[in-house]
């Protein structure tokens, strides 16, 4: 039985971010530092001839004026180093960085970029990915796979800079075997994260030519390095300090203005202040990449799934820097998007090409809302040329328990079916009464989170106050509050003894990629169990010491230390004892451990093979005369493990159910010919309060996963079916199909009237 | 860069700010157009020169035949929940309702949004469709401009440089007429794909249409009145056939243009979709007696 952990405890944080007193990176401010900004391309491919600053350096209360031939010539990435900090032979996509600027004021800094001047001579360009891979295309870079970091292709195609390969079987072969092979292509646009906060870094260089970073950034270990090899100096040489993020979305990875931030420090011996304003994140952020998705499936007449070929042509936008896994694809080609059915025989090719749009990053489960959209509309498409019920094919077809995965493996512990069980009866799906223009859609997949080394520190001090210190930014998760739960549960004392402290990457343990692939509640929450398990072991053998028995006969328990075996049995208020432990040993007590998962896969922490399934129903109305679709219900069905804080579970589950229906149904940065048309966040459309459904959650319990207690992972999956389980409504309540996102009502009423708008 | 910010207290004050700064000065009622081009650097105006004080811009007036007046910064939510409007132009109350989000309403002004004229706003249609004149002051003196010259062009109105919209005239719409505002966006909150505002008033008992005006917002470079469909539905009874063809022809009036809320195309169509319901809807409600919608 559990004191704190699966109680709804309140936010950590969430007084300070409510009352506006939370300092945010744009808060950062020392005496004299300067404002930097970017003056950025209006083309979307063209040579840079000539660059005049010459107005703008003399320009009163300028300090620094940069162009890229000011910069040692080094490029930057996560991965792959294709980006230049500032653009130098030429600039590849609307809103590349050409200039920077740092300034007294604001608006100087403003007056200076319109003061200088750039003759471009403009290139051919390219805007969609399979034009881009014709033999005739724009070459966007002349020789990708000579940058840093990047992966060797055996083939050249044009403007290919990655090609992911995953297969079982020969797809080929089990689709010539098949009764019928069905082949459809889906397309999804360029999506932003719309976190709050834009991205935003600071920059100083203290006397001892340290580095200091302040970002808007999920992963600071990673950022340290990142901007380490970004100015070719030691990673010790850099100093990241942490700061709340505004909302990430998996959008707060990249160094975005970080090594320029600094070189405009240098230039200008001030330390320098960037914010973007959310005109350039939405022309220049690194927003979810767009997708041409084709697949072939071979099913028998039965229903059974025989084999699939999927070819996913992600647009990469014209740089590649900002992805961040070794193959510098998207993590979701590996596992087809979270395709939760048995298949004899499958393969994914998953090319990212070069075009000359916004270079794209992550968001959110990367890839895998764009290739669920795809498989689960088309298990629709099948089932009901099969004359099958969707959730009976879909039955028909999911891994049970000892099935192999789709893409090979193993998996343990699998509910796929109890989920989409679930999902069916808590939405009426066999008893619902058919209206007319009223429909119903179903998708189901399956995600597991990712992994990554990742320190903890805790500190105890003669207070008795208990400080776990770590490198996992707040990112509005509420990740702070579940591992103050943690150390309080390990430690079995009261949450108000807890606190949680980051401080910056000199003097905090090393957290790995930070936040990311649903994992800290996992990596962090396992580093806190074993740093707190740790110093409670240091504590009952020195009480046990202090009061001369045997260290079995003392234990933690309610905020007490029980001492048995002595005269009488004592129970002493933890902060008594620590005082006068603290006291005894001279220090405060202070452990950092490290937890590896793929160092922990066996025993206690099992990771291997965990993996979580989610299932929903969509409801819609259509409006036959105009085809605006009412999104009326969403019913979610998950399989979970121990949930360690129901309040902040739930609002990961609604907060990507919600983002999800604004990619389905009305975001798009409108970016194919290369500028976003959006460039406000009144043009760039996301759900707002009066466009939230009804929302119903159903949990199929399944304490099993490798988060501590075993739970299990809930970041991101539950943004990845939606668009499916919307699209399939929109067929159900009107025979339409689309194939393209959003769905918006313009889409709609051309499919009524029988002509579909073209792309 | 803002250099300087002025607070009138009265119109001629106001105007004589306009006349001194000219093409540098700005008027900001509620901000919520002005603000937002000078943040997109379409504008950028060095004076400013609120009219929040001016209180001849405030308040709604009636006279004794039902005549409106309403001053140029009443916002949206005053104007919507304003118990004389509701009484005599609920139409407009419809429209103004319609408007973004409740904070926009809560700042932003009628007299500002048919200024700032921007494609798919929602009172313009309606206070068309009531023969609004709009009353301006310059500093030659006060012009009144009926509104369906008011509207010239994307962001642009008849109004001269160094005039302030000071009131908004409306005459008192013919008894018995029912006026009706729909509005079709892609997420709630944004601008009109297709705004389409009708008053409507039937003879009895028979039925035949004695009043009818259509105003349509969203589907042209301006506002604009359907005259062929109203003519077409002027002295007929209002049934399935003629309100086809008044779509019909309505959706010839109007030239549309594609943007991120929808083509050209899709935009036409609406208007015959939303006209239809618009007329059948305030035909319902003048058919049954003593019901003025």
């Amino acid at each position: 039985m559990t004191r704190v952990i699966s109680k709804p405890v309140a936010r950590i944080d969430g007084d300070e971010k409510v009352s506006g007193k939370a300092r945010f990176t744009a808060d950062v401010a020392s005496a004299g530092m300067l404002w930097g900004l970017t003056l950025r391309s209006p083309l979307p491919h063209a040579k840079i001839l000539h660059i005049d600053v010459s107005r703008a350096t003399s320009l009163v209360g300028v300090k620094a004026v940069l162009t890229g031939l000011d910069l040692p010539d080094m490029r930057i990435g996560r991965q792959i180093r294709d980006l230049p900090i500032l653009a130098r032979e030429k600039v590849r996509f609307v809103g590349e960085k050409v200039a920077a600027v740092a300034a007294e004021e604001k608006d100087v800094a403003e007056e200076a970029l319109s003061l200088i001047e750039v003759d471009y001579d403009e290139l051919p360009a390219v805007f969609d990915p399979l034009s881009a891979m014709e033999d005739s295309a724009p070459i966007i870079h002349e020789n990708p796979s000579a940058y840093e970091g990047a992966p060797q292709l055996t083939q050249k195609i044009n403007n290919v800079v990655s090609l992911t390969t995953k297969a079982k079987g020969d797809a080929e072969i089990g689709l010539t075997e098949s009764d019928r092979v069905f082949e459809h292509t889906f397309k999804t646009p360029f999506v932003h994260q719309a976190y709050m906060e834009p991205h935003a870094c600071a920059c100083a260089i203290d006397a001892a030519g340290k580095i200091h970073i302040w970002a808007s950034n999920k992963s600071p270990f990673l950022l340290r390095a990142q901007v380490a090899a970004a100015l070719g100096v030691s990673a010790d040489d850099v100093i990241v300090h942490l700061m709340p993020v505004g909302g990430d979305f998996g959008g707060k990875g990249s160094p975005m203005d970080a090594p320029l931030c600094y070189h405009l420090a240098k230039a200008s011996g001030h330390a320098v202040k960037m914010v973007m304003s959310y005109t350039e994140e939405l022309m220049a952020g690194n927003p979810r990449h767009a997708s041409v998705i084709t697949l072939r499936t071979g099913v028998k007449k039965n229903g059974d799934l025989q084999a699939m070929q999927i070819k996913c042509l992600f647009d990469s936008g014209a740089y590649a820097a900002f992805k961040p896994i070794p193959d510098v694809n998207l993590a979701a080609a590996r596992t087809a998007g979270g395709i939760a059915y048995r298949m004899p025989a499958i393969q994914i090719d998953s090319y990212c090409i070069y075009t000359n749009n916004v270079p794209c990053g992550h968001m959110r489960g990367p890839g895998y809302p764009q290739i669920a959209f795809a498989i689960e509309s088309q298990m629709d498409i099948v089932a009901r040329a099969l004359g099958i019920d969707p959730i009976e094919f879909r039955m028909r077809n999911l891994v049970n328990e000892g099935d192999e995965p789709p893409l090979g493996g193993r998996w343990e512990g699998i509910k796929a079916k109890e989920t989409l069980s679930r999902a069916a009866e808590a939405s009426g799906w066999k008893t619902l009464k058919k209206r007319p223009y009223v429909g119903r859609g179903v998708a189901v997949i399956q995600k597991s989170p990712g992994m990554s080394a990742t320190g903890a520190n805790i500190v105890i001090d003669s207070s008795g106050h208990v400080t776990l210190r770590m490198g996992v930014p707040e990112q509005g998760s509420g990740s702070h509050t579940i591992l103050r739960q943690i150390i309080a549960e390990e430690l079995g004392i009261l949450l108000e003894l807890v606190s949680i402290e980051t401080g910056a990457t000199d003097a905090i343990p090393d957290s790995g990629w930070g936040s990311g692939a649903s994992s800290v509640s996992h990596s962090m929450g396992q580093a806190a169990v074993k740093a707190a398990k740790e110093v409670r072991a240091q504590l009952l053998a020195e009480a046990a010491e202090l009061f001369g028995v045997e260290e079995r006969l003392v234990s933690l328990e309610n905020g007490d230390f029980l001492i048995r075996g002595v005269a009488e049995q004592k129970r002493i208020p933890f902060q008594k004892l620590v005082s006068r432990l603290v006291a005894a040993r001279g220090r405060s007590y202070d452990v950092t451990v490290v937890y590896d998962m793929s160092a922990g896969m066996k025993g206690e922490f099992s990771f291997s093979g965990v993996t979580s399934f989610c299932a929903q129903v969509a409801e819609v109305e259509v409006d036959a005369e105009t085809g605006r679709i009412a999104v009326t219900k969403i019913t979610t069905a998950h399989d979970v493990g121990t949930i360690l804080n129901p309040m902040t579970h739930q609002g990961q589950i609604e907060g990507g159910l919600i983002q999800g229906i604004g990619f389905a149904v009305m975001e798009d940065l409108c970016a194919e010919t290369g500028r976003a048309l959006t460039l406000n966040l009144g043009d760039y459309r996301i759900p707002t309060a009066r466009d939230i459904p009804r929302l119903k959650t159903h949990l199929v319990q399944n304490p099993s996963g490798p988060v501590p207690y075993h739970g299990k992972a809930i970041g991101e999956i539950s943004i990845v079916p939606v668009a499916a389980a919307i699209g399939n409504a929109i067929y159900d309540a009107t025979g339409v199909r689309l194939f393209t996102l959003p769905f918006t009502a313009e889409k709609v009423y051309w499919g009524l009237k029988g002509r579909l708008q073209p792309g | 860069m803002v250099i300087d910010y002025f607070e009138p207290t009265t119109v001629s004050e106001t105007v004589s700010l306009l006349a001194k700064y000219g093409d540098d000065a700005s008027v900001i009622a509620g901000g919520q157009s002005l603000l937002v081009m000078m943040r997109q650097r379409l504008v950028s105006p060095k004076y400013l020169i609120s009219l929040k004080k001016v209180g001849e811009l405030n308040g709604v007036q009636e006279d004794a035949s039902g005549n409106l007046s309403i001053g140029a910064a009443t916002t949206h939510r005053d104007a919507f929940t304003s118990p004389v409007l509701r009484r005599g132009v609920p139409l407009l109350c419809q429209a103004a309702s319609k408007v973004g989000s409740t904070a926009i309403r809560n700042l932003g002004t009628i007299g500002g949004n048919i200024c700032h004229n921007e494609l798919g706003a929602d009172p313009p249609q309606a206070l068309l469709a009531l023969n609004a004149k709009a009353v301006c002051v310059g500093a030659t003196g006060e012009r009144t401009i009926p509104l369906e010259k008011f509207f010239t062009g994307y962001f642009e109105t008849a109004m001269n440089p160094g005039e302030v919209l000071k009131m908004i005239e409306i005459p008192s719409p013919p008894p018995g007429t029912v006026g009706v505002y729909l509005k079709h966006a892609l997420r709630a909150g944004d601008l009109a794909i297709v705004g389409v505002a009708v008053l409507l008033g039937l003879e009895t008992p028979s039925k035949k249409c004695r009043e009818i005006r259509i105003g349509l917002g969203g589907v042209a470079s301006v506002p604009l009145r359907a005259y062929k469909a109203e003519q077409l539905l002027q002295g007929s009874v209002i049934g399935a056939d003629v309100v086809n063809e008044a779509a019909y022809v309505a959706m010839s009036e109007v030239d549309p243009v594609s943007d991120t809320h929808g083509s050209a195309d899709y935009r036409r169509k609406m208007v015959g979709v939303f006209l239809k319901r618009a007329i059948r809807q305030a035909a319902d409600a003048a058919s049954k007696p003593g019901s003025d919608v």
